[in-house]
């Protein structure tokens, strides 16, 4: 891979449920190591746009790339299995599970050991779940729910539970995560440690990060490229600078921020 | 002594196939309402084998159980197979309708199959209502020997808790619990949904089978399998060991099936209580146990857990340093 090229790319995506056309032609490109924010109000199909990218559900056109590999229509555990993961704007945790094997969960594809092993107890799969758990456990540490690890997932209060599902994420080994509205209910502080938290996910697993948020202050501190989804379209990209000052953009979402001139 | 080895031998199989059941519904969260056929298609492949290859293989000696136990399981894997590739890719209680469909068309089949004979004229006919046996009834000649007797069954009972409890703490076994939670979840994880519904079903129907060509080898059931032991009420039964042991948990399948094996025949020693024999009354009592247990713990005795939470907590704060 060039150092240019695009980690993902969107390509004409469009999707219409009944009367509503959630998407409608959205390309763009993020490329390496990004932490890129996607802005539109409520309905204007950004979730719709991290379902379609990762598989949950299909374009009606359009294509989408990771790493330049045509993942239209490739089923989701192997796009997450590509390097591709995500968490939901509602969490999603198997909350009968406990916390740590909410993470061990995520290290299915890379267990490095097949069922007769496993079946027959042998050196092999006790080795690797040892692994498996310490590298688990590591990750619940870094998210501050070290000594949790033995608790249901459900019994977390909410924003527990929000950073187990981005750990969880990252246990699946992505070179692309996708958050959804990762700051939603969380006290200023909290935003606070959230993004700083994001950007030290970015700079240790090298990953490219986009993610959906609503509060205008992370996205313009936190991101360093922003897209703009209305209705349905992709109405700007750029740095958060320029998104800013765009006339449209202002127009559609920004205008009760909008700076006097 | 006989009566007891023979209530051990019972509860084996109902071990057996309780953990295989668990994989299915409590592990994965399938429904699977057809497990009483799958026993039946391994104790019919296990007993037509042992029946139509005598005496060819009677060198063999205990090596005829383990070939039974292949056939069985093979069998059980082919139609496991061929139910579960159409269902378990469709969302909802497909399988569900399926696998009762599937238990019920088994139990009518063998109802009403002839097996084949013209080559072993000496032989007597098989099937129909009364089944498959291992003694022919006209020279007396048993066509094996019993060599799943009752300890054989509880060693591969043992042998089916571990393995169950390996696949459980496995990669297979997180994906399972992760799909039967939230699908949505365990597919963004890499989990290949279809895939692992399968191998738990496939799994379950295997171990199903071997538990029919344990049963049809066992002499204290008389080495013979009928269309009537395999009815939707045994279906209910394994089912009804699973929900009282805890959807999930292995050792709650184990206890429940303890439970039910033991405790209908220790109910016939009950004293005489003010004039009243409560032996005489065991069926009404079982009964009432049962409701009182599942009101007692509508998740189980253990949920999903392998050990009390109870105990789980002793466990863990006598380790503190
Ligand atoms: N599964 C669905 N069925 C029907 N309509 C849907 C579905 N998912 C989303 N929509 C509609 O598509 C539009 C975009 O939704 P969504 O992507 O969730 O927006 P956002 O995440 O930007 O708030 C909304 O009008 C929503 O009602
Ligand atoms: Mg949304």
């Amino acid at each position: 891979m060039t150092a240019g090229a695009p980690i993902l790319a969107a390509r004409g995506l469009a999707k219409r449920f009944g009367g509503v056309q959630a998407l409608d032609e959205v390309s763009f490109e993020l490329l390496g190591r990004q932490i890129a924010g996607l802005i539109g109000p409520n309905g204007a199909g950004k979730t719709t746009l991290f379902n379609l990218v990762t598989g949950l559900d299909r374009p009606d056109a359009g294509a989408t790339f990771f790493h330049g590999q045509d993942i239209t229509h490739t089923p989701a555990h192997a796009i997450s299995r590509l390097g591709l993961a995500r968490t939901f704007q509602n969490v999603r945790l198997p909350g009968q599970l406990t916390v740590l094997d909410n993470v061990r969960v995520a290290f299915h594809a890379r267990a490095g050991y097949g069922f007769l092993q496993a079946a027959l107890h042998l050196g092999r799969y006790r080795r690797r779940e040892r692994q498996i758990s310490a590298a688990a456990t590591a990750l619940l540490e870094m998210f501050d729910l070290h000594g949790l690890g033995d608790q249901l997932a459900a019994s977390l209060p909410y924003g527990m539970r929000r950073n187990l599902e981005i750990a969880r994420a990252l246990a699946t080994g992505p070179s692309l995560l996708l958050l959804d509205e990762p700051a939603a209910g969380l006290n200023g502080r909290e935003t606070a440690d959230l993004a700083a938290l994001i950007r030290r996910i970015r700079d240790e697993f090298a990953l490219t990060v986009l993610l959906i948020e609503h509060d205008m202050k992370i996205v313009m501190n936190l991101c360093e490229r922003v897209l703009v989804l209305h209705y349905g379209k992709l109405i700007a990209s750029g740095p958060p600078g320029q998104i800013k000052r765009d006339p449209q953009v202002i127009e559609a979402y920004l205008g009760p921020f909008r700076e006097p001139a | 002594m006989n009566f007891w080895l023979n209530i051990l031998a019972d509860f084996g199989i109902y071990v057996i196939l309780a953990l295989s059941l668990n994989v299915i519904c409590g592990l994965t969260g399938l429904l699977q309402l057809g497990h009483a056929g799958f026993f039946a298609v391994g104790a019919y492949a296990a007993g037509l084998l042992a029946i139509y290859s005598y005496p060819a293989t009677c060198f063999l000696g205990a090596g005829n159980l383990v070939l039974g136990c292949l056939a069985a399981a093979g069998a059980a894997a082919v139609l496991a197979a061929l139910i579960g590739l159409p269902c378990l890719r469709l969302r909802g209680d497909y399988l569900a309708i399926a696998s009762l469909g599937f238990g019920e068309i088994v139990r009518h089949v063998l109802n009403n199959v002839e097996f084949p004979i013209c080559a072993f004229a000496d032989r007597p006919p098989l099937g129909l209502a009364k089944g498959i046996s291992l003694v022919s009834t006209v020279s007396g000649v048993t066509y094996v020997a019993n060599y799943a007797s009752w300890w054989v069954i509880l060693i591969a009972a043992a042998l089916t808790y571990l393995l169950m409890l390996n696949v459980k703490r496995s990669y297979l076994g997180r994906a399972m619990m992760c799909i039967r939670e939230d699908e949505i979840a365990a597919r963004t994880m890499g989990v290949n949904v279809p895939g692992v519904k399968m191998t738990a079903f496939l799994l379950g129907a295997v171990v199903a089978g071997i538990a029919g060509a344990l049963f049809v080898h066992n002499p204290y059931s008389g080495l013979r399998a009928a269309p009537g032991t395999f009815d939707l009420l045994k279906t209910v039964e394994i089912l009804l060991i699973v929900v009282l042991g805890g959807l999930g948990s292995m050792t709650g399948s184990l206890v429940a099936a303890a439970l039910l094996a033991f405790l209908p025949q220790l109910l016939r020693f009950l004293p005489t209580v003010a004039g009243i024999q409560l032996a005489q009354h065991k069926q009404l009592l079982y009964a009432l146990l049962l409701i009182v247990l599942i009101r007692l713990v509508p998740n189980g005795l253990l949920g999903l857990h392998e050990c009390p939470a109870a105990l789980w907590q002793l466990l863990r704060r006598r380790p503190a340093p």
